[in-house]
């Protein structure tokens, strides 16, 4: 045997999404360790290494993933990542790393869909949640991670400098309605997208 | 310890520290997402200043008005905790603390 430790099974772990999956995988070589048992269900312990967290595995994920976006979103998604409980100093949770995870993937597969990327503003919500924020001149678009998938919420400024809000939900991987609210930012569609 | 109970007045500023997370250097925009909780403490002007208000973390300082948070079907009520004011925030829509965001994005002191 190498230097490297068999991975054994220390518990279930379901990761809705392969290439988080792959992610896994691709940590598990850095560390030297050995696949035993490459299903959809990755479980994994490790005898002989310090063993390394779930949590920080996935988290080194999202910051592996985010290589395809921008020096400044891979920077910043680094900086979510680190955020420590109480980071706010009033109790705030750190970052979901599988949340943070699915924001990086979401930008990357919104980026290949569209002609026009804008890079967007990344920030923490108190409950370990991720937002993605996009400002425009006229228009603004604030996606919110929540338990069950995005919640958008567009502001239009119209005449007089009245604001309009607009709200709506969709799954996390509903990567078509994510570019109907994004174009609907960048003035392609006029009418915020219907569900 | 008991304290009296005190009003706030509509008209008074609530100073509320914006931690450098929630704070766009590049737009200078404050993020909606620091406005997200159900409860959010704040500083009544006339015990604390909006200097004091901030720690190491701050990257600004943002003043709500207590009208128009009361506008929005928020209460704002009056805890004193170590000379710390609390508004007591009712669950809202989220559109109404973009709105709060946006009526007061400008931080009123920085780092």
């Amino acid at each position: 045997m190498s230097a490297a430790a068999t991975i054994q099974d220390f518990g279930r772990i379901d990761f809705s999404s392969l290439i988080k999956l792959e992610g896994m995988k691709q940590n598990a070589r850095r560390f030297g360790l050995i696949l035993a048992n490459p299903s959809a269900h990755f479980n994994y312990g490790v005898r002989g290494l310090k063993p390394v967290g779930i949590a920080e595995s996935v988290k080194e994920i999202a910051f592996d993933s985010s290589s395809a976006l921008s020096a400044q979103l891979r920077h910043r998604v680094g900086e979510l990542a680190n955020l420590k409980a109480n980071w706010d100093g009033e109790g705030a949770r750190p970052v979901k790393p599988h949340v943070l995870a699915d924001a990086v993937e979401t930008l990357k597969r919104l980026s290949l869909q569209t002609s026009v990327f804008r890079e967007p503003f990344l920030a923490p919500t108190f409950d370990g949640f991720v937002q993605i924020e996009w400002h425009e001149e006229q228009r603004r678009l604030d996606l919110e991670a929540v338990e069950k998938g995005w919640s958008a919420v567009g502001t239009m400024v119209g005449s007089e400098d009245q604001r309009h809000y607009y709200t709506a939900e969709f799954e996390r991987n509903d990567i078509a309605q994510l570019v109907k609210f994004y174009q609907w930012l960048l003035g392609d569609e006029l009418i915020w997208p219907s569900l | 310890m008991a304290f009296a109970v005190e009003d706030i007045p509509d008209d008074a500023n609530l100073f509320r520290k914006i931690h450098r997370s929630h704070y766009n250097e590049k737009t200078g925009v404050v993020s909606s997402a620091a406005f997200k909780q159900e409860r959010m403490a704040v500083n009544w002007e006339k015990h604390k200043s909006a200097e004091d208000s901030a720690d190491a973390n701050s990257a600004a300082v943002v003043a709500l008005v207590s009208r128009e948070c009361r506008d929005l079907g928020q209460s704002v009520d009056c805890i004193r905790r170590s000379n710390q004011i609390k508004i007591l925030a009712q669950i809202k829509p989220l559109h109404m603390s973009v709105g709060i965001t946006e009526a007061r994005a400008a931080p009123s002191w920085a780092a």
